[in-house]
């Protein structure tokens, strides 16, 4: 009786193959080993049973008497060795005499299984590794929409814009119905969505190598086969964003570093055209982009104006400030600033583009509407002042509550993204800010330079943000200054954790209005600090 | 793992008459020289394949479409747990299938690895001499150009020898 038991411990398979048969035999192991010189007469007397009984994995061992069409060559035992080792399994026998054999095969489970997030695009499936996928978000009447602008297409996630790609105009199939269901994906620093038809199960599946002509297609990681038995091709979402053609920022994200004002940091910008010139925008003031029909512009007083949901949105033209002639056209396109009540539109002649890149922002002294220059697809390109051109239409305005003055805020955070993202609305409301990876950096940024307040991550490699703001109290300089936890991790246990070492405040990541009204709160406590 | 040493004329004969699979020789000359084909039709072309190319012979999986890939590559199938890529072999030379699709799969082995081949139905397994091949015309319709490696002549038909290689050369990605 052969009894074949397959079963998971331990992360591993075993698969047992086990007869009652008479078992090895052991003598005739010793007496073949010595025959064919693979071991000496000292070694086989050192050697304990297992050893001996492993002999019969060795190439070219066999005890048949006479070699066969089908055994006899000692390759059979030899093979099945070096292929469970090739996947990192092992092997054993145990054998009693005149009890039987067991023979044990063990094969890791971590190797081949991934937890895959199952979509559909038409009538095909494919698998996307979890590991990628931050969040899934519902499209559709009565869902929020992605926007379009020109050839990228966008989505306002909470308080980021982030670029959509269509799975479809990926894979080349035909443009259905719209899309369903946004899948946000993140590869290295890079945030982005990408709209599929249908969402399914998450599910455990054991990944199988793509025959290698269709590895060179660069969207696919490997194939899989579900519980129906087809095979499901599994996407690479590294090789999506490529096809996409939304690079990867330095994919691995290199060694985080201390981001002094030459170096460049990683920064979205849109681009907009305003008469013959190409302007930027830092795309963390942006809160929308818009396009209306002339038609609805109103005048109210002497400002232009929108209705816009239940609030007026005030529409500035910055082309006289900028020395060009005023648009024309039937259509406005207008990028919206601020939050709530103090939402402003600019109007420019078109939106061109959304790129993200480490670009290095060199101050333009003597502009009076632009704040720097920075060098975006090889061209020299103006950063708008946002705040002096509206503040000339609309003097005071800013696009929050708080107001920086010119405070410096250290700014501790492992993601470039959410560094970019956490820069560029701050320094829209005035306050000037100082970057680190990790918390070790942040301690040696603030023994070099005192800063007014210090926003944190929590989970960071390194120095935590726990242990940074430790440390950070326990120096001098450190001990009254404001710092607030900003993070993705919002349970009961970690905010507890964080206000007892040390942070004054803990926020969720990120929650513009939130932080802004933190930091307009914390002023009175920093002129105590002095 | 390596395979047992193969019999492959045993194995394919072994599917027997669902398959309508038989011996038959080309020719009335046996000798020991004689080779093993897989006979098969795509369109009107009846094609052969050396049978120690042929792993083995099934009726047409279900398949997952590649996008992207070349044309050729009509999906994966899952062969025994195995992924195996599927070529449209009347694509890949020019000839029209069957519309109504009551293909065949004949799964290959190549260095690539293993490839199922659709075609349309599957016919015998001949013998032929040697001294009966020619070499493929030169007047070949330009989409076998490259894929036939010789000929079958015999009294009622022509046979082509499918060229293995030659139908994988074409399989590069369409896209970078």
């Amino acid at each position: 009786v052969v009894t074949l038991q397959a079963y998971h411990n331990g992360g591993q398979i075993v698969i047992e193959i086990k007869d009652d048969g008479r078992g090895l035999n052991e003598a005739r192991i010793r007496e073949k080993a010595l025959d064919q010189g693979i071991v000496t007469q000292e070694q086989l007397r050192r050697m304990t049973r297992s050893d001996l009984l492993a002999l019969i994995f060795h190439p070219g061992f066999s005890t048949a008497e006479a070699v066969t069409a089908m055994s006899g060559r000692g390759v059979g035992m030899d093979v099945v060795k070096s292929n469970i080792e090739r996947i990192g399994g092992t092997i054993d026998i145990q054998s009693e005499p005149g009890a039987g054999t067991t023979i044990r095969l063990r094969i890791p489970l971590t190797l081949a299984v991934i937890p895959a997030l199952v979509i559909r695009c038409g009538a095909e499936r494919f698998a996307i590794p979890q590991a990628t996928v931050l969040e899934v978000v519902q499209l559709g009447s009565g869902f929020q929409a992605i926007e379009q602008i020109r050839d990228s297409r966008l989505y306002r996630l909470r308080d980021a814009l982030i670029p959509v790609l269509g799975l479809r105009e990926l894979l080349g199939r035909p443009q259905a119905a719209s899309a369903r269901h946004l899948v946000v994906l993140q590869v290295g620093p890079m945030v982005f969505g990408l709209a599929v038809d249908a969402i399914g199960d998450t599910e455990e599946i054991v990944v199988k190598n793509l025959p290698r002509f269709l590895q060179a297609l660069g969207v696919y990681a490997g194939v899989t086969i579900m519980g129906d038995g087809r095979a499901s091709l599994i996407l690479d979402v590294a090789g999506l964003l490529q096809a996409g053609g939304l690079e990867a920022q330095n994919v691995a994200e290199p060694e985080p570093e201390v981001e002094t004002e030459a170096d460049g940091t990683f920064q979205r910008m849109l681009l907009a055209r305003l008469g013959d010139r190409v302007y930027a925008v830092p795309m963390g003031l942006v809160s929308r982009l818009e396009e209306f029909p002339a038609s609805r512009l109103e005048q109210v007083g002497d400002r232009a104006v929108l209705q816009y949901g239940r609030d007026l949105l005030p529409i500035v033209e910055p082309h006289a400030v900028l020395g060009l002639a005023a648009p024309e056209g039937d259509r406005l396109q207008v990028v919206v600033f601020g939050e709530g009540k103090r939402k402003v539109g600019l109007r420019v002649d078109a939106i061109l583009d959304v790129v993200e890149d480490h670009m290095a922002i060199h101050p333009v002294v003597g502009a009076a509407a632009v704040i720097g220059a920075a060098v975006i697809h090889g061209r020299t390109t103006e950063l708008l002042d946002v705040h002096h051109v509206i503040g000339q239409a609309m003097p005071g305005w800013s696009p929050g509550a708080g107001n920086g003055d010119g405070k410096t805020i250290l700014l501790v955070e492992d993601s470039a993204f959410f560094r970019s993202l956490v820069r560029s609305h701050l320094e829209g409301q005035g306050y000037r800010i100082l970057e680190a990876g990790n918390g070790e950096e942040g301690l040696k940024v603030f023994e070099r330079q005192p800063v007014d307040l210090v926003l944190s991550d929590i989970e960071m490699p390194r120095v935590d943000g726990l242990a940074f703001v430790k440390r950070l109290r326990a120096l001098e300089a450190g001990r009254r200054v404001p710092a607030i936890a900003l993070t993705s991790v919002t349970s009961d246990e970690t905010r507890q954790a964080a206000l007892t070492a040390g942070f004054d405040r803990y926020l969720a990541k990120y929650d513009r209005e939130a932080v802004t009204a933190v930091l307009a709160d914390l002023q009175p406590m920093e002129e105590l600090a002095r | 793992m390596t395979p047992a040493p193969r019999q492959p004329e045993r194995r394919v004969a072994n599917q027997g008459s669902p398959l309508g699979v038989e011996r038959r020789a080309l020719g009335d000359r046996r000798t020991e020289n004689n080779r093993q084909f897989v006979s098969f039709r795509v369109g009107r072309d009846v094609l052969l394949l050396d049978i120690q190319e042929v792993q083995e012979v099934q009726l047409a999986p279900a398949l997952t479409a590649v996008p992207l890939a070349s044309p050729l590559v009509a999906g994966l199938i899952n062969l025994r747990g195995q992924i195996v890529p599927a070529i449209d072999l009347g694509l890949a030379i020019g000839a029209k299938r069957q519309p109504d699709g009551a293909a065949m799969s004949v799964v290959v082995r190549t260095d690539e690895g293993a490839f199922s081949l659709l075609v349309d139905e599957v016919h015998d397994v001949v013998e032929a001499s040697p001294t009966m091949r020619l070499p493929p015309p030169p007047h070949l319709e330009a989409g076998l150009r490259g894929l036939v490696s010789g000929v079958y002549k015999t009294p009622e038909s022509l046979s082509l020898i499918l060229d293995l290689a030659g139908v994988l050369k074409r399989l590069e990605p369409i896209a970078p």
